[in-house]
């Protein structure tokens, strides 16, 4: 299925990274798993995007497929990857490897098993420092506590000499993002970094992301399930369903009037507080086996408005208004649905 | 990390005491009566008698213990009923050899159990990694006294190595071509197991989450291999190479004795069949001995291979 390129936004330069028709599927017992269906989307200098989804939308697979990390096991097909008017499908594996951890770099969803259990903080921010900038190791670990300081962990050269179990979950996604950040990539994936942490501790690291990706200009993908954290920190929004990209705008848009149904029951199924009595929404079902897909529209079991031509036809990703998208026959919805939703 | 090898140490003695026990027990249940055998056969009952008050036999059996553990922790463990050789000093000498022939084992083993298990957990369900667990397996299911015996065969045939004892000190000719066999032996037990551990171990911490940040910084895929993954995966490696040095011991009894090496495993062995008992608990006391303590010194190894086991107390 073939599919429009994304188009720039209106007076904005050259994105930083694009990619487009990316499809990634493991072969498994039971037959192939198309993990990613034909995915394009693209990046600006400074920008964030959020990428949403259930767990199993294939979000992570996209998240490593970005940065090169797809395990031997996965077969990858795409039209083209660009960083920076670079290639990087063609390039070698040396060429990728030295873009990772200086050109992009990602933050992981489990800050408890994402650190070397048996090396200190301080070595690991060595180690990264030492891979893509040659150095003095003494002026590397002065390099590595500034780091540390920069992400507000309170006395940075006791906490470089201890071991990651001797750190709060909280302490170690700093530590995590000191040494993601260290050589200012410019772009970096953020996979989940809240999920595993306290409700407080996550606010003080969204700030952190938000304010040390401005402070060096990085353009940010952000990986998540929470509405919350995407209203927070995302200028745009791709919302992903069973391996597809099912709609894309811009967040205020995405938020005022979603155009497509699986969005419209994600915002529902968050938490409002501005709107005392409002009852949430949850969506119904679960999202389908990857290797035993629903016909026509993937969302169709689950979609309150589903109709005869759904189960039969997939839509694809349509051009609206706005430089929004949407998967979904009846965007935009409010003209054609009207009176349901 | 201090109160814990106290901690280490003290259940260590209770346990060294109860081997001492054990060994002090099978002196009291063995049908001979040293009072007799000392008396020899034309000894009378007032001679006896006059022996066993002289060596304490007529004390009640737990002062006698105390009395042994006194004399053992002075270094007396006895004297051989065959030679009237003392106990300690023949042990003394076996244990050069017996140490020897265990450092010597492990020095090829290990290093190319490790070799294998990792070329496996690279190349999981190819057929490198066939070949080498079948070849582990094998390893593990072949007794040692069979492949000892394939190799006097050989040795016999073809005149390579000699088979029989220990030549000169280790680092002559002489010395090499006569550990060669029985360290080879020896070592074949270790291999199967050491490699299957490291495969396991390595195959899924090549997948770890620590090794994917690696890897997310730009780490080449041997230093994430050789800094990260099996910088972790070494810590069940560590302490199944210390537990094998159990079975290691095992094997040097069998091993010894096969191919007439003189360290304590022949000498537990001989002095069994020749119902020399006092040698034979001596042997016996000094094997679980080192089995404690190599398990003590596993310990500390793996304490410094891993900060978090003794956050834990």
């Amino acid at each position: 299925m073939k599919q429009m390129t994304i188009s720039k936004q209106a007076g904005v330069a050259a994105p930083l990274f694009s990619v487009e028709n990316l499809s990634v599927s493991f072969s498994t017992d039971s037959g192939p798993l198309l993990a990613l269906d034909d995915v394009s989307l693209s990046i600006h200098p400074g920008e964030t995007l959020a990428v949403v989804g259930e767990s199993g939308s294939g979000k992570s697979v996209l998240s490593l497929a970005i940065m090169g990390l797809l395990p031997p096991t996965a077969k990858v097909s795409v039209g083209h990857m660009r960083y920076d008017g670079r290639d990087l499908a063609g390039l070698d594996k040396t060429a990728r490897r030295d873009m990772r951890g200086k050109e992009m770099a990602m933050i992981f969803q489990e800050p408890s098993t994402a650190l070397n259990p048996v090396k200190r903080i301080g070595d690991q921010l060595v180690e990264a420092i030492l891979l893509h900038e040659p150095m003095p190791k003494a002026t590397a670990k002065t390099r590595a506590v500034e780091a540390l300081a920069a992400t507000g962990i309170p006395s940075p050269e006791i906490r470089a000499r201890a071991y990651p179990h001797e750190l709060s979950g909280g302490m170690r996604q700093r530590a995590l993002i000191a040494m993601a950040l260290i050589h200012r990539p410019r772009l970096l994936i953020a996979d989940e970094p809240t999920t595993a942490l306290d409700v407080t501790v996550q606010a003080q690291i969204l700030d952190l992301i938000r304010d040390l990706g401005r402070e060096t200009g990085t353009a940010t993908i952000f990986i998540t399930h929470d509405m919350g954290v995407v209203a927070e920190m995302a200028d745009r929004v791709a919302v992903l369903y069973a391996g597809r990209m099912v709609e894309t705008a811009r967040a205020s848009d995405l938020f005022t009037s979603p155009e497509h149904p699986y969005t419209l029951g994600l915002l529902g199924s968050m938490p409002q507080l501005n709107q005392r009595g409002a009852p949430m929404l949850p969506i119904s079902g679960t999202v389908p086996d990857l290797r035993r897909m629903p016909s026509g529209c993937h969302f169709h079991p689950r979609c309150p408005f589903a109709q005869a031509r759904c189960v039969e036809e997939r839509p694809g990703l349509r051009a609206l208004d706005r430089g929004r998208r949407s998967a979904c026959h009846f965007a935009p919805l409010l003209e054609t649905l009207g009176g349901q939703a | 990390m201090f109160s814990r090898l106290i901690h280490r140490g003290v259940t260590s003695l209770i346990v060294l005491t109860g081997v001492l026990l054990i060994g002090f027990l099978m002196l009291q249940v063995i049908p001979a009566d040293p009072a007799v055998a000392i008396a020899g056969p034309q000894g009378t009952q007032e001679e006896i008698d006059a022996i066993r008050r002289h060596l304490g036999l007529d004390q009640p059996v737990l002062l006698q213990f105390v009395w042994y553990i006194e004399r053992v922790l002075s270094g007396d463990m006895g004297r051989s009923v065959i030679n009237n050789a003392s106990v300690s000093g023949e042990l003394l000498r076996a244990a050069g050899p017996t140490i020897e022939l265990l450092a010597v084992a492990m020095l090829w083993a290990v290093p190319t159990a490790l070799g294998l298990g990792i070329l496996a957990a690279l190349r999981r369900g190819g057929i490198v990694d066939r070949l080498v667990m079948a070849v582990s397996v094998m390893g593990v299911s072949i007794p040692v006294f069979w492949v000892g015996l394939l190799m006097i065969q050989f040795a016999a045939r073809t005149r390579a190595f000699p088979v029989q004892g220990r030549g000169g000190p280790l680092w002559t000719i002489d010395g090499l071509s006569h550990i060669i066999l029985p360290a080879i032996a020896l070592g074949l037990i270790l291999v199967g197991p050491i490699a299957r551990m490291t495969r396991t171990t390595l195959s899924e911490s090549l997948y770890a989450d620590h090794v994917r940040t690696a890897r997310a910084k730009g780490a080449s895929e041997a230093r994430v291999i050789i800094h990260h993954a099996l910088r972790t995966a070494l810590l069940p490696i560590i302490t199944l190479i210390g537990l094998q040095i159990g079975t290691l011991l095992g094997g040097a009894v069998v091993t010894e004795t096969i191919f007439s090496w003189p360290g304590v495993g022949r000498l537990a062995v001989g002095s069994i069949i020749a119902g020399d008992y006092p040698m034979a608990q001596g042997a016996i006391v000094f094997l679980a001995s080192a089995f404690i303590l190599v398990n003590i010194t596993v310990d500390i190894f793996n304490e410094l291979a891993d900060p978090r086991i003794g956050a834990k107390t």
